[in-house]
């Protein structure tokens, strides 16, 4: 498990992240969400033990992780930057990796290789960023760490091979209880692979919560009634939002869904149903129930 | 347990740095070891050639000689561009070698590798080190066997040849080492390759260009300090700068006099000692300056903002230093010149680095508190009279030994006078004083050098002469003194061994000085050249010696030459005497015309003139190498009157009508002194036969 506790970052005066704290389990696969500059890349570093904090407690089952190298010996960072491959070929890659991670399969590293058909002795300069970032995600993933950090992981990507480094990270953490942890700026990436998400914004945690939990308690109602509801006329429900457009009323709700839906039919509208939403939806109305304002968050 | 993955990452970071070492091993190979080898090829064939000679006064293949060039040149070039080589690799290995502090892409990478920072320090510093240095560390055994192996023919004229080639090797190492750290150092303290290159530069030659130039301008205008010296003493042992001007003096002037058995090796063992500790040190430095920087500090100039202030303090000194120096006396308007040219270094560089005109007036307020000290250590300096180095004389007791020479002891005194006795050490320390307690009388000039050999290693070097309106001869009194110093036996200069009495053909030329008044307030030297008439030599010898001996020098008359010369265990040899006023013996000696005679003499003499016939001796001397390397001379004396067909031919050869200029050989005529007379360029060969014959059958004929 990863625990944080009240940890501070500050980069010469500027709060990257401030007295955050959170956990995630083993096994687990936990999104980072937030928009540039949030802190997504610095909180990374500092899971992965690249930056010191500047207060408050990081850990890997009950390890710190800055200078630790037997903590480190559990996990493997790959950052948004591919430079640093840059004189090496893929072979070269996967005998860097194997070196520094005893337990590194040459024949995981052999199908993901042949999956994507990247040359194995060509140097990764000549790749394309898509090709790069492969070439460190198939090597960290043959390299079977207990935790694995991606950096904006699906960037430069094709949809085809998107799909393709997923099916690879889901296939490892199913046999080896890998846990994955990825900073985004795209929902719908983290909607599709993670378990878990958790939402920066101007180093401030906002929120971290189990997705299918958050996906299972918000629901959207769209209706028809003759005279547009105020959020009064339900007061059963736990309503963060209610929209009317176009002759259509649009009910946003914390709870049941069912009851929710029984609750808005009693009311009488002469049409209604449930919509499902999209998780950026779900971040949208979440964090606005929470006092933020949508046009900031954008920002 | 877990286990350590430090040995990993070395040899990963060592791979990564195999084109260096590729570069390294070249340049190792093409520097000394080149070198050395070319010169045991040399020197294994030059003796070969000795030992397989049957006559000993064959010359030296071509081939040889060109080698020996080739030798001398690829010395003082291809091992200045090795060095150079070698030192660019040290500068820059640290900066590709560290590159986690400055390339983010390397610092997310082996940032989160399985190291701890000690592991991770020494895996980038070791492998690059092992890279640079490696080659050399393979280079130097091999110099040193060479080296042996070229000493071991015992050729006199190289004999130092080892030594100097090990010391060279090691002096480069060091160099090349400490460069090698001062770069880790500054790269530990760099975020940026940029900035990383900038800093090791400037702070490679501010630290020690500081230190010169202050040192300089604090002593340049004291009485009897050699502020050069001291100035370059002072940073002499401040790696890697400090190191190079000796590396360079020393193999430059080394290789362009490699046979001549001539060199000179400045830096003392303490000095190489200090600069290893000191380049050590930045290693030391590197490593705790990269554990407490901050990894998020990649991207910046320097990692700690005080460094820059601290360059910027550097510059703005040395740029004052720097006019300090150049006026010997510094006074009000130099202090202004500089405090304007230090002003606007430092107001450039910082402007350079925070782009922000904003901070103009905290940098007027930091620029003026640099030119307040700047200006009160110069201040301090010029009224301590150099921190009391003007009137330091060394304790007794702190003195191994003394060196003395200068133009007021004797001029053609080549070594100087050593006073190791403590009674004779106390003895200068004495007459030293005496000389400081009249400075008005004196000012810094090369009449007496007293140089102090402490027992720590260091030395005092003060150089005094007389003012020339002085008026009294205090200079010569103290050199007077200080000779009278010399042990009991001995004579204060040179071996002066024409005193042995095992000498034959004893002869004194010299030039003797008029003043002639041809009119009132007008007058001109003439010069004349004299000799001793022959059966006067001994007589004559009796009383230079008895003067030399017993007579002070007073230089402040102008003095004349005598050149002895003279046959010692069959080596003609001279030796040179400055003969002064007071050497009223030998003046009125040389001054007599039945003692001598004169070139106009001679010019009337019946034999110059060939209006008499005379018997003449003619002697050829024949320079050849032994088979141990060693120079040895043959002499060939031939008579006028000689009844010997070779002779009679080799006497028609020679002519008095060429010059040394258009001659290679040539012969002494000895009895009496008349001069040389040469062998014409086109007869030169079938003189050589000549004179081989007469040699042989004279060797013959003793057996």
């Amino acid at each position: 498990m990863i625990k944080l506790e009240n940890v501070t970052k500050k980069f010469d005066g500027f709060v990257a992240l401030d007295n955050v704290s959170f956990e995630i389990q083993k096994g687990s696969a936990y999104g980072l969400l937030g928009s540039n500059g949030a802190g997504k890349s610095t909180m990374l570093r500092i899971l992965t033990g690249v930056y010191k904090t500047d207060g408050g407690t990081v850990s890997i089952e009950g390890e710190s992780i800055y200078d630790n190298a037997f903590t480190k010996q559990k996990l493997i960072f790959i950052s948004d930057e591919t430079a640093q491959y840059s004189n090496m070929t893929l072979n070269q890659m996967r005998k860097f990796y194997k070196m520094f991670y005893p337990n590194f399969s040459d024949d995981i590293f052999s199908r993901l290789h042949a999956l994507l058909g990247l040359p194995l002795n060509k140097k990764t300069s000549a790749f394309s960023k898509g090709m790069k970032r492969q070439a460190a995600v198939i090597c960290a993933i043959a390299a079977r760490p207990d935790y694995l950090f991606l950096d904006e992981a699906f960037d430069g990507l094709d949809p085809s091979m998107r799909i393709a480094v997923k099916k690879m990270m889901v296939e490892a953490m199913a046999d080896s209880e890998m846990t994955v942890v990825i900073s985004s700026h795209n929902l719908k990436e983290i909607e599709e692979f993670c378990d878990t998400v958790g939402m920066l914004h101007h180093g401030k945690l906002i929120f971290t919560r189990d997705l299918y939990e958050l996906k299972g308690n918000i629901h959207k109602i769209q209706a028809s009634f003759e005279k547009e509801p105020v959020k009064e006329d339900f007061p059963e429900l736990d309503i963060l939002l209610i929209e009317h457009n176009s002759g259509l009323t649009y009910i946003i709700a914390q709870g049941d869904a069912e009851k929710s839906l029984e609750a808005v039919k009693a009311k009488g509208p002469s049409f209604c149903d449930l919509i499902p939403l999209s998780l950026e939806e779900i971040f949208i109305y979440e964090m606005e129930a929470l006092g933020y304002d949508k046009n900031q968050l954008d920002s | 347990m877990k286990k350590s993955n430090f040995a990993k990452y070395l040899l990963y970071k060592f791979k990564s740095h195999i084109g260096i070492f590729a570069a390294s091993i070249v340049l190792s190979l093409v520097g000394f070891a080149l070198s050395i080898t070319l010169l045991g090829i040399y020197v294994s064939n030059i003796s070969e050639y000795y030992d397989n000679s049957g006559n000993m006064l064959n010359f030296y293949p071509q081939w040889l000689n060109d080698l020996n060039m080739a030798i001398v040149i690829y010395g003082i070039l291809g091992l200045a561009v090795s060095a150079l080589g070698l030192l660019a690799l040290a500068f820059i290995t640290p900066i590709l070698s560290f590159k986690f502090y400055n390339n983010r892409a390397f610092t997310d990478m082996i940032g989160s590798l399985p190291l701890n920072y000690t592991e991770r320090f020494f895996g980038d510093f070791l492998s690059g080190l092992a890279a640079v240095c490696l080659p050399y560390l393979i280079t130097v055994p091999y110099v040193c066997i060479m080296s042996g192996y070229v000493g071991s023919f015992g050729i006199e004229k190289i004999a130092d040849l080892p030594a100097n080639f090990s010391q060279g090797a090691f002096e480069l190492g060091l160099i090349v080492f400490s460069t090698y750290t001062f770069s880790s150092l500054m790269v530990s303290l760099c975020g940026k390759i940029s900035s990383s290159v900038f800093y090791t530069l400037a702070g490679a030659g501010l630290i020690p260009g500081t230190i010169f130039v202050y040192t300089l301008s604090s002593l340049s205008g004291l009485l009897g300090v050699s502020a050069d010296v001291m100035a370059f003493g002072m940073v002499h042992w401040i790696p890697p700068v400090g190191l190079i001007p000796d590396f360079v003096y020393f193999w430059g002037d080394y290789f362009a006099t490699m046979f001549e058995g001539y060199h000179i090796i400045e830096a003392q063992t303490y000095e190489y000692v200090i600069a290893a500790i000191l380049a050590v040190a930045y290693a030391v430095g590197a490593y705790f300056i990269g554990k407490n920087r901050k990894t998020e500090s990649i991207g910046k100039d320097v990692v700690y903002q005080k460094v820059f202030w601290a360059f910027a303090v550097l510059l703005e000194a040395t740029a004052i230093g720097v006019v300090f120096c150049i006026s010997e006396h510094a006074d009000f308007i130099t202090f202004i010149f500089g405090g304007i040219l230090g002003f606007l270094s430092f107001i450039i560089i910082d402007l350079i680095h925070t782009k922000n005109p904003k901070r103009l007036p905290k940098d007027i307020i930091g620029c003026a508190a640099v030119c307040a000290v700047c200006l009160v250590f110069s201040g301090v300096a010029e009224s301590t009279k150099g921190f009391g180095a003007e009137e330091y004389v060394p304790e007794a007791e702190d003195v191994a030994y003394i060196e003395a020479w200068g133009n007021r002891f004797f001029i053609g005194q080549d070594e100087p006078s050593v006073y190791e006795d403590p009674e004779a050490i106390e003895g200068v320390i004495c007459e030293h004083k005496k000389l400081l307690s009249q400075k008005d009388k004196l000012m810094t000039g090369i009449g007496i050098e007293i140089r102090y050999k402490l027992k720590n290693g260091m030395s005092v070097l003060r150089m005094y002469d007389a003012k020339y309106d002085s008026g009294e001869p205090i200079m010569t009194e103290a050199a007077s003194n200080i000779r009278s110093l010399t042990q009991k036996g001995d004579y204060p200069f040179g071996v002066l061994s024409m005193n042995s009495g095992e000498y034959t053909d004893l002869s004194f030329t010299g030039s003797f000085n008029y003043y002639e008044q041809v009119s009132e307030g007008n007058g001109y030297t003439i010069s004349e050249t004299y000799m001793i008439k022959p059966e006067k030599t001994e007589e004559f010898k009796e009383l230079l010696l008895d003067n030399v001996k017993n007579t002070a020098a007073d230089m402040t008359k102008y003095h004349d030459v005598i050149n002895a010369y003279y046959t010692k265990d069959g080596v003609r040899q001279s030796e040179v005497f400055c003969i002064f006023s007071e050497y009223e013996d030998v003046y009125e000696f040389i001054k007599d015309p039945d003692n001598r005679v004169t070139i106009s003499d001679y010019r009337k003499d019946p034999i110059l003139s060939g209006s008499e016939e005379v018997v003449m001796d003619y002697m050829f001397r024949i320079g050849y190498r032994t088979p141990d390397g060693g120079e040895e001379y043959a002499e060939l004396r031939i008579s006028s009157d000689s009844e010997n067909s070779d002779a009679k031919e080799l006497i028609s050869l020679c002519s008095s009508d060429l010059s040394n200029s258009s001659a290679l050989i040539y012969a002494e005529r000895t009895s009496p002194n008349f001069g040389n007379v040469f062998i014409n360029r086109k007869d030169e060969t079938r003189a050589i036969e000549l004179i081989l014959n007469l040699i042989k059958n004279s060797t013959a004929n003793k057996e």
